[in-house]
């Protein structure tokens, strides 16, 4: 009985730091995720110049757009805030002008 | 209509929960002063997955957790009720993983399984573990006292079986070469363990109060077989004895019995005093005046080791010191101790008792004593190993 105790206790304590160990990486994931998109959504937010040469929604503009969101795999879609009232924006972000704060 | 679950504005950034892109279109959307960026679906999709699998909830909002973002996992709610004290879970642990730099704090947590989750392979295992632990845990202890058992009742037979045996140590005159006594050493031949050293059974008696009656059977037994050396040749047989021997009428009388009946002069015999840590002087130096008619002599065994030897040598009436052999073993190896060899010879050579210098073992030990002390007396390999009573008669007639 005493060794099935000490083993159970055992057991849990292994567990107990396995499992402790398992959700604090799993935290700093998450952590790290966030400020990796975060980050993203900065960087893309600095190249704004670039897209500026072109006019909205132009053929130029979204081949640029397309081209400088590949690297950043967090990142789904870009649409410029000048162009979520135009047909691009029906086009690629749809209600995105609705939810625009 | 809800175009989004939840809105927070981060200053350069506005990052909207679950808005609507479309109608089946579900998706986060950052704002910036100059872009709508939408969030990839699959960029938090695995910290699901494992949510799923381990259990885990994960909590993510600003530092202070004042206003939280979103949520991972199926029991958020537990999370945040316990994050904000509404409720307590002795087995749910939480950790905190937070960034001041973007103001963000992801807190996760999850319920740690008493009894594994009741998972049958788990306690499975761990009963099968200690069952296994417990069975080589008896094994062992069984093992252990059953060897020490067997060992005890080995020896206790031995003595019932007189199936001790005994070997004498020549004692020598250092300048005359000549032998003067012997010491009698017992010696235990187990017929399946072996030659059982008297560093295992002398402890083994004294743990388990047969000391005395190794003495007994020393007395008896060892002198029975020298007494025909004895009787022809005039040296002395020394025993170890122990200081409650001494003081024993069972042990007195059967001395006096044994000398009686194998017609040795008690002159002949040398009880060397051990052990004497845990013995009252007072009442060794009342038992030994009891011996003075026999003319049995005594000695101080062991001299220079353990403690109070001085205030014994100058209160017993002993005829004899032995060195032991730790302080023979310091002649010529270690040079600092040589001031303390030097006061010693001075000392024994003003001492009016015959000196015996135990384990003598090298020429130099040997030459020391000779140009030291020359009349004092030694035992030891350098002169002879311990020899049976045969080989003691052969030695003395050569």
């Amino acid at each position: 009985m005493f060794t099935i105790v000490l083993c159970y206790g055992l057991g849990s304590g292994i567990y107990y730091y396995y499992l402790h160990e398992k959700i604090e990486n799993y935290a700093d994931s998450i952590l790290s995720r966030s400020d990796s998109l975060i980050k993203q959504v900065q960087l893309i937010d600095g190249l704004r110049d670039e897209f500026s040469v072109y006019p909205p929604c132009s053929e130029q503009y979204l081949h640029q757009l397309r081209k400088r969101l590949w690297p950043y795999p967090l990142i789904k879609d870009i649409v410029p805030m000048s162009a979520i009232s135009t047909l691009s924006a029906l086009r690629s972000g749809g209600r995105l002008a609705l939810l625009f704060p | 209509m809800n175009l989004y679950r939840n809105k927070v504005n981060r200053g350069s950034y506005v990052w909207v929960f679950d808005a609507q892109i479309e109608e089946n279109i579900i998706a986060d959307v950052l704002y910036t002063n100059n872009f709508a960026i939408t969030v990839s679906p699959f960029a938090f999709q695995r910290f699901w997955q494992e949510a799923e699998q381990m259990n885990f909830s994960a909590i993510v909002g600003d530092f202070n957790h004042k206003n939280h973002f979103f949520k991972i996992g199926n029991k958020t709610d537990l999370l945040e009720a316990i994050e904000h004290h509404k409720t307590y879970l002795f087995n749910y642990m939480t950790t905190r993983s937070c960034s001041m730099y973007e103001d963000i704090c992801v807190i996760t947590g999850t319920e740690f399984p008493i009894l594994f989750n009741n998972d049958p392979y788990i306690l499975a295992f761990l009963i099968s573990i200690s069952i296994i632990i417990g069975f080589l845990n008896s094994a062992l202890y069984i093992s252990i006292t059953g060897k020490n058992q067997s060992l005890l009742s080995r020896f206790e037979s031995a003595i019932l079986n007189k199936d001790f045996n005994f070997v004498y140590q020549p004692i020598y005159n250092v300048e005359t070469h000549r032998v003067t006594g012997v010491e009698a050493l017992i010696r235990w031949n187990d017929s399946h363990m072996g030659s059982i050293g008297p560093d295992i059974f002398i402890p083994l008696a004294e743990k388990n109060g047969l000391i005395n009656k190794i003495s007994l059977y020393v007395v008896e037994h060892a002198l029975a077989e020298f007494a025909p050396i004895l009787h022809r040749y005039n040296i002395i047989l020394s025993i170890n004895v122990n200081c409650s021997d001494i003081c024993d009428d069972t042990f007195r009388a059967k001395l006096f019995t044994t000398l009686e009946r194998e017609k040795i002069p008690g002159n002949l015999i040398m009880l060397e005093i051990t052990e004497r840590q845990n013995a009252s002087i007072e009442e060794i130096k009342k038992a030994m005046l009891s011996y003075k008619d026999s003319g049995i002599r005594f000695a101080l065994d062991d001299f220079g080791t353990g403690y109070s030897n001085l205030n014994w040598l100058s209160l017993l009436d002993v005829e004899e010191i032995k060195i032991d052999k730790s302080l023979i073993d310091c002649i010529g190896t270690e040079p600092s101790v040589n001031p303390v060899l030097s006061g010693l010879i001075g000392m024994l050579n003003k001492m009016p008792k015959l000196v015996v210098f135990e384990g003598v073992e090298t020429e130099t030990q040997y030459r020391f004593l000779l140009d030291n002390i020359p009349d004092c007396y030694a035992q030891g390999w350098y002169f002879s190993k311990p020899l049976k009573s045969e080989e003691i008669s052969s030695l003395l007639m050569s």
